[in-house]
């Protein structure tokens, strides 16, 4: 029998799904995703299918993640919420997204949000990090507020942060807070390669 | 030579399982033909439990496993998670149905009759020794009957609801991807009424006896009685998902049954309850029983009872025929850390905390 | 119905054909397990359900682990495989030779040189790495099982935090025997909030799991449920302040083929009435070995050394 190799489809998924993996681990830490190709598209098409379901109020990205099968809902029952675009119509789908219940908290939503991997330095803590991180983020405006009001752990949403070809996970169990400190001499911390053997 | 951790169980693998093979003689074309001609009811039970209909991939399971019909629905099954969902088949109604047979046990007669047709029910359970001593084959043919009967029945329960015996219910009126798939989903308690359906559809036929009759025997709520039991051909219609055009992609056997029981609702007003079960294949004793236990585990919250048959928790994981199976002979497995972790525990205890040998060690009588 | 030249048939909808996928698992197997494994990292311990699809071996066999495998590999990964420890076990040569077939990926009995590492029942010695992945199979998912059978209430107790019982079963083994007797699968805490099975690994191997660099995910295919434990998270077995946890005692034990000490040892009964004692990491005894004859990678730092102590100072007392 011949051993079965990966579709194209199934390689980019495979490294989309890696990337965001890792995001969640290690919140704090930008993980590169295969570029080439709208990061929102990308990251949809490798959570959604039938069995699940999103929203965005993008037209253009709705219109491709409807061919992976899954059902366009309103905000308050999608799975998925997809915002390429930071505005008052998300900050409003995101106040009534879902945040899981007691017996199950998994039922909360899942966001993916638009940010810039430079700017403010927050000080990061949590799960997936080794003490505390410094990372320059710019967030959507409102954002923390917004996850102030949402996130009772267990309860709250999780978010994926993307820019460009890169994400960043932000779990519900990540404390974040500006540093009074500049950005000036920190490091980015690099984009490794994801999912492959560390460098010995 | 390199000390090497993975040494002796792949090939100890390899060759135990080719050993199984050789004892039961050449995989063939010819054979998997002979059992899918030969044996329906095998396959149907197969099927059934397996939730994929295939007599031919079926009897190929039946042929590559020996017989073994754990491991052959575990092969079904198996093959079924690399198979994508193309579509979802519209819902059958009994009364669109194919019927072959379909008795009543409440009523001498029936709305629509009586149908005996194909069962062993009457039959002498005779061993036909006479084919073993060379008369040859044993051809049985039916008459034909001078009319032809009618090709489908209404259900009885829609009688039983139009004189008020039965509630009324509200149709489901989902279809496609939106009715709960267990296959897609997980089994939550208390579990969605299609889950638990999907879940006695799917479960040992063995399994669902032995429960079924724990309640038929003597720890049931009520008394089961056999509304209808049915044996038929459904349509399996579907929407071409790129034309849209509706066709019928073939007709699967299937059997169902209902199961009726008296005095169920208030004292005033009594009236029947309905249990109900279906699967994949002709299987009379998988739906009789599943039936009975749709019924207790339906009325057990009435009755605040508990009796592990009456749950849905017990009923659907314990008879799930994969699980229950693959988890039984787990425990072939070495499960030496966990032993030697409890060894440890037992060893603080009796004060000897590093075993046997170690000289001076006592343990306590 | 007929088709046109352009409109799509059913077979053109389906997968273009191959024996099998790659991985085995069609997309949207893969999907539902992608999707619980991020749920279960957002959420550490909490057992997220999930529908676990057949795979070719048998339930109880490792089909959670194996499905989460499955989903997670791809071409670049290295993977390790051990059931008990060992690399060798038939149970493990087989899930190996499942996903070595159905993937052409790299295999390895090195634990630090896999990216990807399945495992039965045990956590590898030597401290794994902050790219690599520890799949853990699991029986039985559930930590409350022994006190409440009933799964529905297991989980309201999970949602208030209700672990009395627990601490029940563990004060009442105190009472009866003078300490805590629960062998593997020892009852833990995660990030304060979830008791988990930490599935069935010794006690040794439980505080590897506290503050680990490596990513856990614990899947149980059977009972469809998986959960994890991200890098850098607290995992504390149940304990009361003044009977501290402790894991096996390994003092005294020396391996008969490497020389080492202080590593969880298997016991081997002897026709005399002695027992000899062997390393249970397979792939360390294997490293070990080969580096002494000067073949192969020196074996890096181990969670406890050789004196028996755990690299996370203080967190046994």
């Amino acid at each position: 029998m011949a051993t079965p190799v990966q579709t194209p489809f199934e390689a980019k998924t495979q490294e989309v799904f890696t990337a965001l993996l890792w995001a969640l681990s290690r919140p704090g830490e930008v993980q590169a995703i295969p570029a080439g190709d709208d990061a929102f598209a990308l990251i949809g098409e490798t959570l959604l299918d039938l069995e699940s379901s999103f929203y965005t109020p993008d037209e253009t990205l709705r219109e491709r993640l409807l061919l992976t099968g899954a059902p366009h809902v309103p905000a308050t029952e999608a799975e998925y919420l997809f915002f390429s675009v930071w505005n008052d119509d998300a900050r409003e789908a995101i106040r009534q997204a879902r945040r899981g219940d007691a017996l199950y908290p998994d039922r909360a939503a899942t966001l993916v949000l638009p940010a810039g991997f430079s700017g403010q330095v927050w000080v990061w803590r949590g799960p997936g990090i080794n003490g505390e991180a410094h990372m320059s983020v710019t967030l959507p405006d409102d954002l923390a507020e917004l996850r102030e009001e949402a996130v009772q752990y267990p309860l709250g949403w999780d978010a994926f942060l993307v820019g460009e070809c890169r994400v960043m996970g932000l779990p519900r169990t990540t404390q974040i807070e500006v540093t009074p400190l500049q950005p000036v001499h920190r490091q980015p911390v690099p984009i490794q390669p994801v999912h492959r053997q560390e460098e010995k | 030579m390199a000390y090497v951790a993975a040494r002796g169980g792949e090939n100890a693998i390899i060759e135990s399982e080719q050993l199984f093979h050789d004892l039961n003689g050449p995989l063939t074309a010819e054979k998997v033909r002979v059992i899918m001609e030969t044996v329906p009811y095998l396959l149907d039970r197969v099927m059934g439990e397996a939730s994929l209909y295939a007599p031919e991939l079926a009897a190929l399971a039946i042929a590559q496993s020996g017989g073994e019909l754990y491991e052959a629905a575990l092969l079904l099954r198996a093959y079924r998670t690399t198979q994508p969902r193309l579509e979802y088949a519209a819902v059958t109604e009994q009364g669109e149905m194919l019927t072959v047979r379909r008795i009543s046990a409440a009523f001498k007669d029936i709305p629509g009759g009586q149908v005996l047709g194909p069962t062993l029910d009457y039959s002498h359970r005779v061993l036909n020794l006479g084919v073993l001593t060379g008369e040859g084959a044993v051809r049985h043919e039916a008459t034909p009957a001078p009319e032809a009967a009618q090709p489908t029945y209404p259900a009885l329960a829609d009688w039983q609801r139009k004189v008020g015996l039965l509630p009324e219910v509200t149709p489901d009126t989902r279809t496609g991807h939106s009715v709960p798939d267990l296959t897609r989903e997980p089994l939550l308690f208390p579990p969605a009424r299609a889950h638990e359906l999907q879940g006695l559809a799917r479960a040992d036929t063995g399994g669902l006896l032995t429960l079924g009759y724990s309640i038929m025997r003597g720890y049931g709520l009520i008394h089961p009685t056999v509304n209808e039991v049915r044996l038929g051909y459904a349509e399996v219609n579907l929407t071409h998902p790129a034309t849209g055009v509706a066709f019928s992609a073939g007709r699967v056997r299937v059997s169902q049954a209902e199961i009726v029981t008296e005095f169920a609702g208030d004292s005033k007003t009594p009236e029947l309850a309905l249990g109900f079960c279906a699967t994949l294949g002709w299987n009379e004793v998988k739906v009789i029983a599943g039936g009975t236990l749709d019924m207790n585990m339906q009325k057990a919250a009435d009755h605040g009872e508990k009796h592990p048959a009456h749950t849905p928790e017990f009923v659907l994981y314990h008879t799930e025929t994969v699980e229950a199976s693959g988890f039984c002979i787990h425990f072939k497995l070495p499960h030496y850390v966990t032993f030697q972790s409890a060894l440890d525990a037992m060893r603080q205890v009796r004060g000897n905390p590093q075993g046997v040998n170690l000289p001076g060690s006592e343990v306590p009588a | 119905m007929t088709a046109t030249p352009s409109t799509p048939t059913l077979k053109d909808l389906a997968h273009q054909w191959q024996d099998h996928s790659y991985a085995f698992l069609d997309e949207s197997s893969k999907r539902e397990l992608r999707r619980t494994m991020l749920k279960a990292v957002a959420l550490p311990g909490y057992q997220v359900p999930y529908a676990s699809r057949e795979v070719p071996i048998a339930r109880g066999w490792g089909t959670g682990g194996l499905q989460a495998t499955l989903s997670l590999i791809g071409p670049k990964d290295t993977l390790k495989v051990i059931d008990q420890g060992a690399d060798d076990s038939v149970n493990a040569a087989n899930l190996r030779r499942f996903v070595s077939r159905m993937t052409g990926v790299a295999t390895t009995t090195d634990a630090t040189a896999a990216t990807l590492i399945q495992s039965r029942h045990r956590v590898p010695e030597e401290i794994l790495g902050e790219r690599q992945v520890l799949v853990l199979q699991v029986p039985d998912p559930e930590p409350l099982r022994s006190v409440e059978p009933d799964i529905s209430i297991a989980r309201q107790m999970h949602a208030d935090a209700d672990y009395g019982l627990m601490w029940l079963k563990l004060y009442e083994q105190l009472v009866r025997y003078g300490r805590i007797v629960q062998g593997a699968s020892y009852p833990s805490l995660v990030h304060g909030r979830y008791v988990i099975s930490p599935s069935p690994i010794p006690r040794w191997d439980v505080p590897k799991l506290h503050q680990a660099r490596h990513l856990t995910i614990l899947s149980a295919g059977r009972e469809k449920r998986l959960y994890a434990v991200p890098p850098y998270t607290d995992v504390r077995p149940l304990e009361f302040d003044d009977i501290p946890y402790a894991v096996e005692d390994q003092s005294g034990h020396t391996c008969f083929r490497t020389g080492v000490t202080q590593k969880f040892m298997n016991e081997l009964p002897q026709d005399d009435g002695s027992a000899l004692f062997e390393l249970s990491d397979a792939g360390y005894g294997e490293k070990i070995l080969n580096a002494a004859e000067g073949d192969g990678p020196a074996p890096e730092r181990t969670y406890f050394n050789d004196e028996g102590r755990f690299y996370h100072d203080g967190y046994l007392k």
